[in-house]
């Protein structure tokens, strides 16, 4: 049966890279192979939970080619474990030119040692019940309105009740990511799928600049994932099973209108995770996750002109570890 | 008077802290109960009828009577053995009246505290950034609100090397960042922005004049001081007539749990005068 589970889990990596990787059109991030990279995905059976944290979140950040981050997990997890696959990737990126862009200030520190048990596992989210992802086919993100990048300020003001209508909508696109993650996560999902389904979260929100923020009680400070890494990573987490439980209670507040005349809001809910590797709970945590909800305007070419329109987007999202129970 | 003895008037609050049903953890109720932000916290201590825990609270406990008083007791932190009974008694008889004074979230007189951590040629120290909310009027009449730096706190800051004339005048950059009116619900995640060189100015709040801003400026602008990291907030109220409240997170898998009050002090006006210089830096 283990033996079974190891090779379902292998099939999968297999799956996401080649699957995953061909999406972008690259055979190479950073300077290193595809081959390299599930080699050192491939290196995680076995190793410790602060091993597979760094490779997982590292190989995360490769594959959204910010070489200079993702170097940093990498030589964190060889601090850990010196396996020769890790090695040689960390070889070859040494050899590249690492031109992508330099992290922010703030931008993700790797898990240090000792302070695995304080690591950010509140990306590995899953349903407890399981979604059946054909069966919630994600919307198309073309569908979605793209904000105006630039900040302005509108003449726009709105009645109570808008505000409302808005804030349920906001509400609405909240739950949509819940369970965006929930299929992302699954490994069951198809690698086509999850795919798509990453595509489909990203445009929930008003730029794929927004961050992730990850902080715990146990551990001050915190880190930061860009959307895109932090579900590529969550795809990634090297569990067999995951489960997860969400709080029925969610905390909405009302818009507060900004200086740049866009309307401010958030929406808080709490979910409880446990990840299995060869059927035993390996992890488990509890977080509060708090995204933030933006209503501000966009343009619309109708007939030939341009009018403004408004819809609510997500923008940053806090999360926050409370309790580790492994 | 313990707090414990009080913490029988809480009626279903008192159930809150019970230590036993932390093993059977209702994952809904703790987090619905848990006070979820500073505004969140506003809005209890006013007994605003649509605060959401108000609202679970009564779909699930429909019997349940709750009162301001009752509300106010459960924002304390009950794990505090130093808050005084009697006082947290005075403090909340005196606004058990609807008609007693609120705190507002768009009015002056609170302050967040974001105890950061930044390096100084390469050793790490510690900064206390004081941010307030600030008005800005809209075209369309209405107003808009942003979090913005009042003062800044660090004990080695005015030792810095002070500004030029030039630097001390410099305008004020009109500019288009900011840091938006729900920043403190996300843990100011976008603190980072402000220690951008050549743009930390344009998050000052209106009536900022301190000239330890200046050197703080100053220091990130020669790339002298660089940001690590957020290590907490804590919120500090004036607003209250007599009293100082102080408000901290407690992130705790219990029911009186979130934003609670963990510090209370009687103070007339010149003694939160004499506060906000010390604790805060604010003239």
């Amino acid at each position: 049966m283990k033996i079974l589970i190891t090779r379902i889990a292998i099939c999968y990596s297999l799956f996401f890279l080649f699957g995953g990787l061909q999406v972008k059109g690259q055979s190479t991030f950073c300077n290193v192979q595809k081959e390299t990279i599930q080699e050192v995905l491939n290196s995680r059976k076995g190793s410790s939970v602060e091993y597979s944290e760094n490779v997982t979140t590292g190989i995360a950040f490769l594959l959204s080619t910010e070489c200079d981050t993702a170097l940093n997990y990498f030589t964190a997890a060889l601090k850990v474990n010196q396996t020769p696959s890790l090695s040689k990737l960390i070889s070859d990126m040494s050899k590249g030119s690492h031109a992508a862009s330099s992290p922010p200030p703030s931008a993700a520190a790797p898990v240090a040692a000792g302070s695995v048990n304080n690591s950010s596992s509140d990306e590995k989210k899953e349903n407890k019940n399981t979604v059946e992802a054909t069966s919630n086919p994600p919307t198309n993100s073309t569908e979605t309105p793209s904000p105006t990048n630039e900040r302005t300020t509108s003449n726009k003001s709105f009645t109570e009740e808008e505000l409302g209508a808005f804030q349920s909508k906001g509400l609405m696109k909240v739950k949509k990511l819940m369970d965006y993650l929930e299929v992302i996560a699954q490994k069951s999902t198809p690698q086509t799928t999850a795919n798509s389904t990453i595509e489909s979260a990203i445009g929930l929100f008003d730029s794929e600049n927004r961050v992730v923020g990850v902080t715990s009680t146990s551990r001050p400070g915190g880190r930061e994932y860009p959307v895109r890494t932090y579900l590529t990573r969550l795809r990634m987490m090297n569990y067999e099973k995951v489960v997860i439980e969400a709080a029925a209670f969610t905390y909405v507040r009302s818009f507060v209108q900004g200086p740049d005349g866009n309307y401010y809001g958030i929406a808080r809910f709490r979910q409880s995770f446990t990840g299995y590797r060869e059927n035993k709970p390996l992890y488990s945590d509890v977080t509060t996750k708090t995204v933030a909800v933006v209503l501000k305007p966009y343009q619309k070419a109708i007939e030939g002109e341009s009018i403004e329109l408004w819809d609510v987007f997500l923008g940053d999202i806090s999360v926050q570890s409370i309790d580790k129970g492994k | 008077m313990k707090l414990s003895v009080l913490a029988s008037l809480f009626s279903i609050f008192s159930l809150i802290s019970n230590a036993q049903q932390l093993q059977t953890a209702d994952l809904t109720e703790n987090f619905a109960l848990s006070v979820q932000t500073i505004d969140d916290f506003f809005d209890r201590f006013n007994l605003e009828p649509n605060t959401p825990a108000f609202q679970y609270l009564q779909e699930n406990y429909p019997d349940f009577k709750f009162d301001r008083k009752t509300i106010i007791f459960s924002l304390f932190d009950q794990g505090n053995r130093s808050l005084d009974a009697n006082i947290i008694n005075e403090f909340a008889t005196q606004f058990e009246s609807d008609s007693a004074t609120k705190i507002r979230f768009e009015l002056p007189g609170w302050y967040s505290v974001l105890h950061c951590l930044v390096k100084i040629k390469n050793k790490l120290h510690k900064l206390d950034l004081i941010m307030e909310i600030d008005s800005v009027h809209l075209r369309s009449g209405s107003i808009g609100y942003k979090w913005s730096i009042r003062s800044v706190k660090a004990p080695y800051i005015h030792t810095q090397d002070s500004l030029s004339k030039k630097d001390s005048t410099a305008i004020y950059k009109a500019s288009s960042d900011f840091l938006h009116p729900m920043s403190h619900a996300l843990n100011f995640l976008n603190i980072k922005n402000i220690f951008r060189k050549g743009m930390t100015r344009s998050y000052f709040a209106k009536e900022a004049d301190s000239p330890d801003l200046d050197s703080l400026v100053s220091l990130i602008d020669k790339s002298q001081l660089k940001y690590v990291q957020l290590e907490s907030v804590s919120y500090h109220i004036f607003q209250l007539p007599g009293w100082i409240v102080e408000v901290n997170n407690f992130d705790r898998l219990t029911r009186n749990s979130g934003w609670l009050i963990s510090k209370l002090l009687s103070a007339d006006e010149n003694e939160k005068k004499k506060y906000m210089l010390s604790k805060l830096n604010i003239r």
